[in-house]
């Protein structure tokens, strides 16, 4: 198939996705964007580009919607170690430009509460400081515990597993869009 | 905390809202989404509109590509012509009148237009070569 023909089928996988499906992957987008000063839209094009570049070949609307969602979560994970090697490399700008009302300093995140490397896990925990078991649960998750062993060091049954699973969930997804989790 | 262990948290946390919302459907995801501030409306319009973006990106690309070296091409021609000496310049623009006045394939103000410098000489050269009168040699093109 030459490029043109190729570029139509590609195009029409985008499109060939169920209401269900495209509603779930703009929502995955815009929750999982905040933080990173793109947009839930942003994250989706830049997706949609590296489908329409790849090799891959297209099979079904179930294999071209978990495509998209690796490539969101990619470019994401993308964005955070762009914007950790230019501060590494050009340091943080300090003075403001032009069109700028504030000094960049005074909007600078504070390192001592930074979501890179080892404090992520700590910073999650302490973001979820009203709810002791989330806490747990998290701990219990970011030692790769697996939910068997969670339930069984915690006392939970299913029901109390999937309960505070659901809170965590409810609760990173608000930090996320608030841009407090990165 | 090690590196790993973060990297393995922020996997399993994105791991996991997408696998709630993957796995709802209809009203279900409905009421999702209202619970999180989020309408399926909304979110739609975005993937419709990212959709045509990631469309057009392409032939986008292919349009500035070809604008590009259509561009390339026409300067490199430019540059052959405009680099030959006045004399050479003259015998070709009194070619082109002379074809164009046999011919009548040029409109009155094009023949009648006047040359007072080499400034004029190129211009109407590059015009010529645009216009397709000419090729790059400065030979007229039947």
């Amino acid at each position: 198939l030459n490029k043109p023909v190729q570029g139509n089928i590609r195009a029409a996988a985008l499109t060939a996705l169920s209401e269900d499906q495209r509603t779930q992957l703009a929502a995955y987008a815009e929750i999982i964007s905040g933080g990173t000063g793109a947009e839930g839209g942003d994250l989706l094009n830049e997706a949609m580009l590296r489908w329409m570049a790849s090799d891959k070949p297209v099979e079904g609307p179930d294999q071209t919607r978990d495509f998209l969602r690796g490539a969101i979560s990619s470019i994401r994970s993308n964005m955070f170690r762009h914007q950790r090697v230019v501060r590494r490399v050009e340091g943080q700008r300090a003075f403001k430009q032009g069109d700028e009302e504030e000094e960049p300093l005074d909007g600078a995140p504070d390192h001592a509460v930074s979501t890179e490397g080892p404090l992520f896990v700590q910073q999650v925990y302490d973001l979820c400081g009203d709810d002791e078991e989330i806490q747990l649960l998290l701990m219990a998750q970011a030692d790769n515990a697996t939910p068997e062993q969670i339930k069984t060091d915690l006392k939970w049954d299913d029901r109390k597993y999937e309960a505070v699973r659901k809170r965590k969930r409810r609760l990173v997804i608000r930090l996320m869009r608030e841009g407090k989790l990165l | 905390m090690s590196d790993d262990r973060s990297l393995h948290l922020k996997r399993q946390i994105l791991e996991e809202i997408w696998e709630e919302i993957g796995s709802l459907h209809g009203k279900d995801l409905d009421d999702y989404l209202a619970s999180i501030g989020l309408n399926r409306q909304d979110l739609l319009k975005q993937y419709s509109n990212a959709v045509s973006a990631a469309i057009a990106a392409p032939k986008r690309a292919l349009f500035e590509d070809a604008r590009r070296r259509l561009r390339e091409k026409n300067t490199v021609e430019s540059a052959k012509i405009l680099a030959f000496d006045i004399a050479k310049k003259k015998q070709i623009v009194a070619a082109v009148r002379d074809h164009a006045d046999s011919t009548r394939e040029m409109t009155i103000a094009a023949r009648n237009r006047k040359i007072e410098d080499e400034g004029d000489l190129d211009v109407f050269l590059e015009a010529c070569l645009r216009l397709g009168v000419i090729d790059s040699d400065g030979n007229l093109k039947e």
